[in-house]
């Protein structure tokens, strides 16, 4: 093949996962996908698709990143989401199907509470809210999964951020469950919620 | 040119991504990529405000932004550092895309530890020398712009730093640029987002 100058080739359309770069793995010359590359990196996104539901205490998978190798991973998962009632709020748990070693999950969300704790999430709110939060070691499916207790203004979502760290000892699906805080009342994990995770070991 | 192995090309010292090209192989046919292209596959996007935005009106203006180069999800992190001259002068802080966006998946926030312990004050604390002080906040569904919907009621102290954390989710239909805003609570005096004040966005999607 002739040389070509990088310069002189063609330039893509748009960056893909798929493609492959060129590069030099301890001295010898090799190609490496852009997902590879990311991996590599330790960075790990997921969204949403579509609005996940539920009705019930009972937890369901919303969605999920697959096939994650063994390491030391922190998530940032931001969610979106809205009950059909003022007295009821949407659950989350986290769960990896490998083995793992769990650490410890803080769920926080704004509150209306001003100085004091109330567990009543606000949407709109320009000022004198409260950061409040629970905390769950271990990871939860089906059951005993995170919650603050009420919500202000039904049908609205608003913002939870869900954080937390596990070792995991072999590759596994990290998941996010979604749950109704209270039997028979619709809640919603909105569509655009996201997972970062981040390998750091 | 003889072939040469990449371990024997001379190492770049590029200190930016402008006019750095890649070779790409995109499904059989030998491309080039630019590292800007790569960069916004990787989806990290950042600012830092190089120099202070000082205002005394209660019509704020643009403090800084990040340009956003495509439809997509992002959430983001504003690492923000506010001043103002006077106790009872709160700053008020606003978010906004010039981009379309889907608006129910568009949501942000912003806290500060307080000056309460037990009630609310809506009053950012300087030193945070007292344990287990507030963390107060603000929940929003609508970006904002010259009226600011982030708001402070004064500060614990004239003219000096507070970090103030505000971090959001953002499900952009086109680019455009995300903006931080920035007013006076009564106009009664000057109040500023300091120099250092950073921004971090990360496209998820």
């Amino acid at each position: 093949m002739a040389s070509t100058k990088i310069s002189g080739l063609t330039g893509v359309t748009s960056a893909g996962l798929a493609q492959e770069l060129l590069v030099n793995d301890n001295g010898t010359t090799k190609k490496m996908t852009i997902e590879k590359v990311l991996a590599l990196i330790g960075i790990y996104k997921g969204v949403l698709g579509s609005d996940h539901t539920n009705s019930s205490t009972t937890g369901t998978e919303a969605f999920s990143i697959a096939s994650l190798p063994a390491g030391t991973y922190w998530f940032e998962n931001r969610y979106l989401a809205h009950s059909s009632s003022a007295t009821c709020g949407p659950t989350f748990g986290v769960n990896f199907t490998g083995t793992a070693t769990t650490g410890t999950t803080t769920l926080m969300a704004v509150t209306g509470g001003g100085g004091s704790s109330t567990g009543n999430v606000a949407v709109s709110l320009a000022s004198s809210g409260l950061l409040e939060g629970c905390v769950k070691v271990g990871f939860a499916t089906t059951a005993a999964i995170q919650t603050l207790t009420s919500f202000a203004t039904i049908s609205s979502a608003a913002l939870y951020i869900h954080r937390g760290w596990f070792v995991a000892t072999t590759s596994g699906d990290f998941e996010v469950w979604h749950a109704s805080e209270l039997a028979a009342t619709l809640t919603t994990l909105v569509a655009g919620s996201t997972i970062t995770l981040y390998r750091v070991a | 040119m003889a072939d040469v192995k990449i371990s024997e090309f001379t190492a770049s010292t590029a200190t930016a991504i402008a006019g750095i090209e890649i070779p790409i192989n995109e499904a059989g046919t030998s491309k080039k990529i630019t590292m800007t292209q790569l960069a916004d596959l990787l989806g990290f996007y950042k600012a830092v405000l190089a120099s202070s935005h000082a205002i005394t009106s209660t019509t704020a203006t643009e403090a800084m932004s990040v340009a956003i180069p495509a439809a997509g999800t992002y959430w983001y992190e504003m690492f923000v550092i506010v001043e103002s001259a006077l106790l009872t002068e709160g700053v008020y802080l606003g978010v906004n895309y010039t981009g379309t966006v889907t608006a129910a998946r568009c949501r942000h926030e912003l806290w500060f530890v307080s000056t309460g312990t037990t009630a609310g004050t809506a009053i950012p604390d300087d030193t945070g020398g007292i344990a287990g002080q507030d963390v107060e906040a603000s929940h929003q569904t609508a970006f904002s712009t010259t009226a600011p919907n982030l708001q402070m009621l004064g500060v614990a102290a004239g003219d000096v730093s507070m970090p103030i954390y505000i971090t959001g989710i953002l499900t952009a239909t086109a680019s455009g640029d995300l903006e931080l805003w920035h007013g006076c609570e009564t106009g009664g005096a000057e109040t500023r987002v300091m120099a250092g004040t950073a921004i971090i966005v990360t496209r998820v999607a």
